[in-house]
């Protein structure tokens, strides 16, 4: 055995098909399959049997397959069936290995590691960690994610508890203090930075992004006053220094949203997708005025709070890998769960050339402030 | 017949819309994305930001005219009927204590948004309450629905696993603490259970669940099973919890979110009206007949095995939504087929078939 | 790699697309959405120390043919 062993991933299942020289490749942590025909019976042996070979190890017992074993080993390690036997090592030792396995069967076992590094060594900013912002911080933390910036102004209320990831002796403490305290009990070492007070302009988040300019990734899950106002205060900063953003869904009057990620000037940003949405319900409600309401008294529900995390938690980490064999989905679209039947539906949206943010026009008028 | 003393109140889970031009009055139900559309005439449209719950029904007649009294009452009458309008104390009223009602606020709305009333909203709440849980595994599963069952309210909860929080579970477990590191996950749990919600009563049973397990002497009073425990097979531990549950008439809810099947949405076993397990078994067996992979040349793949954490909370959201549906409304849940849906990390569909009962099942067939 | 095609002839293998109901080696039902998600967890994830309690449990349960899947 050396570094260059390979053996079969353990979450990988061969399985024979009706021809022969088909051979299905289950991963079942993804659930994704390969079919491949193999010209030579003995191949499938090899495969399903390899544990602790490298290839010239196979070369060597199976010298007539020499020329296939050269193409066919290192397309299986790049599909991710195979892995090197060294990085299984380093996988199973690390207290994340759940998680490494899962990203392997996306990302080539040569590769992982550093992917995986990507994730840890990356900077999110999230603004608001209540009903959904709670989960997605804890969740990330637990995927490995060290550095975190975390903004709210609020207190734990009894209220919340219905909801956010708080517990009864939270109540009257400061939502971020008892989120920074929470990812630290998970053992590992983080960089936590608390902001306390209200986002109230661009201007806040401009001065959050200047005194911390390696942010990676922006998630916006406050929806106080309302979603639109603080994506717009959030997102414009976003878009002028290129940082990925995502609008966590989850929002008070729209619980089953899905939120859109945005890539600036790679697809539709906010503004576009807002145009497109006034587009979709022109038929709906032209020349139709909402009954104006103060002081409502909105619902929300823990199942959907969950839901909606788990979806911007799959974004966030896509986005983090920086892995072009795990971009985002949730580009130039959003989406709907239904609450009464368990469904997903989706719309997709355009990146728009008159877009008032990142249309081609404004770019060119545009001063772009680049991070250092 | 609606006194006149009535504060009708319009409900904040709903979007009113008006079409000044064609009379219409559109109602969006927030929560569920349903509406309702009326043809509405003028001085009854006038009377819609007036419902306020201050005023009584008697006080809106005053504010159009004597004439429209029958048809204003009629309106209000309808819109009671439909969930639009409400008693505007129908919170106050609510019997349950101060400290639950404001810790449970906002699912309460969220009842009253979905149910056609303020008794709905209780009943449903009120079955949360009282409902006793018995919840099996509280790994990467279980302890989201720990945490979601609390959070929503339930309040009788056991809890069994034999097994110790390792370092590994950070990756996934709700809550995870390195403070709780080899303590056994029922302790630990227990502790997490009741530092979530003080006035649940939690109970911790640390023992397997094997082919030597009384589940009669555990069981007796739960109303409702959950099924997280996936060692060492969760076929055998759905299958032994499904056939006590039919013979008991008890709900089972088997989760998903193990091992191949990271993100399932789960099942509701009710009973003689849904598959049980043994169906389940039968349905696989047929249809994975051809399907056998290969003997793993990997013996020992525990720690090969990939898992994440947002797919552990969908599986554990998704059985909690499922448990919710079924106690607003049974017969609208039974109504749907069963079967097994699987969210897809790949493309965020979600694929999902039919299971029905298997008609020879020797567990359920009646 | 990505954008290289195998052959058979040249590569010794070669990918194979599936549509559903094509392939007779694997039964999918009617109501399937072709994403496989009938499989079970049983031999795919299970390791080697499953097999000690295995023989107990089908036992146990006196599944009608052995061998419980799910």
């Amino acid at each position: 055995m050396n570094n260059n062993s390979l053996r079969l991933r353990p979450s990988v299942s061969v399985i024979p098909t009706s021809d022969a020289k088909i051979w299905e490749f289950f991963q079942s942590n993804t659930r994704r399959m390969k079919h491949i025909r193999l010209a030579d019976a003995q191949l499938a042996q090899i495969i399903f049997s390899l544990n602790n070979d490298s290839i010239s190890d196979l070369i060597i017992k199976f010298p007539h397959l020499e020329k296939t074993i050269n193409t066919l080993i290192p397309v299986l390690v790049e599909w991710c069936m195979i892995e090197y036997v060294s990085v299984a090592n380093h996988i199973e030792a690390s207290r994340y290995y759940r998680f490494l396995n899962f990203l392997a069967d996306y990302i080539p076992s040569n590769k992982v590691l550093g992917i995986f590094n990507n994730i840890e060594q990356s900077t999110v900013l999230i603004v608001g960690v209540g009903g959904v912002g709670s989960w997605i911080a804890t969740s990330l933390a637990q995927s490995g994610v060290k550095n975190f910036i975390i903004c709210d102004p609020d207190v734990v209320k009894p209220h919340n508890l219905n909801r956010s990831l708080f517990k009864s002796d939270d109540v009257g403490k400061l939502k971020t203090q008892v989120i920074h305290r929470n990812i630290e009990l998970l053992g590992d070492n983080y960089n936590i930075i608390e902001v306390n007070h209200l986002i109230e302009s661009s201007k806040h988040i401009t001065e959050i992004l200047n005194r911390n300019p390696n942010i990676d990734l922006v998630i916006n899950s406050s929806d106080y006053p309302d979603v639109d106002t603080t994506s717009k205060i959030i997102f414009k900063p976003c878009m002028e220094r290129n940082i990925p953003h995502i609008i966590a869904g989850g929002y008070n009057l729209h619980l089953s949203l899905i939120g859109a990620t945005i890539i600036p000037n790679e697809t539709a940003c906010f503004k576009c997708i807002e145009k497109g949405l006034e587009e979709q319900q022109e038929e709906d409600f032209s020349s139709i005025r909402k009954l104006q309401r103060k002081k409502r008294n909105i619902g929300n529900l823990s199942p959907l709070a969950g839901i909606s995390a788990s979806f911007t938690i799959n974004e966030a980490l896509r986005v983090l890998s920086k892995s072009e064999k795990l971009k985002p989905i949730m580009v130039n679209r959003r989406g709907e769960f239904n609450f009464l039947t368990s469904e997903v539906a989706f719309s997709d949206f355009e990146k728009r050339s008159d877009c008032a943010w990142c249309g081609i026009e404004q770019r060119h008028n545009k001063k772009i402030q680049r991070t250092v | 017949m609606i006194e006149l003393s009535f504060k009708p109140y319009l409900r904040d889970g709903i979007d009113v819309y008006i079409n000044d031009k064609d009379k219409t009055v559109i109602f969006v139900f927030l929560s569920t994305r349903e509406r309702i559309q009326l043809n509405v005439d003028d001085y009854l449209v006038l009377l819609l930001p007036e419902m306020d719950g201050k005023n009584t029904i008697k006080d809106l007649i005053s504010l159009s005219s004597k004439e429209s009294q029958k048809n204003i009452i009629s309106f209000i009458t309808y819109l009671v009927g439909k969930g639009v309008l409400t008693d505007s104390d129908w919170f106050d009223k609510l019997k349950f204590s101060n400290e639950y009602k404001e810790r449970l606020k906002k699912q309460i709305y969220f009842l009253m948004d979905v149910t056609s009333s303020a008794e709905e909203a209780y009943r449903v709440q009120n079955k949360i309450k009282n409902t006793s849980i018995a919840l099996w595994g509280v790994g990467a599963v279980g302890s989201w629905v720990l945490i979601e069952l609390l959070q929503m309210g339930f309040e009788r909860i056991n809890i069994f696993d034999f097994d110790k929080v390792s370092e590994s579970d950070v990756s996934r477990h709700g809550f995870f603490s390195k403070e709780y590191i080899d303590i056994p996950k029922v302790e630990a749990y227990q502790n997490i259970g009741n530092k979530i919600n003080p006035s649940a009563s939690i109970t911790s049973i640390e023992i397997p669940l094997n082919t030597e397990t009384n589940l009669d002497s555990y069981l007796n009073d739960t109303e409702l099973v959950i099924n997280s425990a996936d060692e060492p097979y969760i076929g055998y531990t759905s299958i032994s919890l499904s056939r006590y549950c039919i013979k008991n008439n008890k709900l089972l809810f088997v989760t998903g979110g193990f091992d191949a099947h990271l993100a399932s949405l789960g099942e509701m076993i009710v009973p003689f009206k849904t598959p049980c397990s043994d169906c389940y078994n039968s349905y696989f067996k047929e249809s994975l007949k051809d399907w056998k992979p290969v003997k793993h040349v990997i013996t020992n793949r525990d720690k090969g095995i990939g898992g994440l954490i947002s797919l552990n909370i969908f599986s554990a959201s998704t059985a909690m939504l499922s448990i919710l549906q079924y106690f607003i409304s049974p017969s609208v849940f039974l109504s749907r087929s069963s079967g097994r849906g699987e969210f897809k990390f790949d493309d965020y569909s979600i694929d999902s078939f039919t299971v029905k009962k298997d008609p020879n099942c020797e567990v359920c067939r009646e | 790699m990505k954008s290289e095609k195998f052959t058979i002839q040249e590569h010794g293998f070669e990918e194979v697309k599936i549509e559903k109901g094509m392939v007779n080696g694997m039964a999918y039902t009617g109501d399937c959405s072709g994403g496989r998600s009938d499989c079970c967890t049983r031999t795919c994830s299970r390791d080697g120390n499953f097999a000690a309690s295995e023989e107990g449990w089908e036992k146990f349960l006196k599944v009608e043919g052995g061998q419980v899947q799910y």
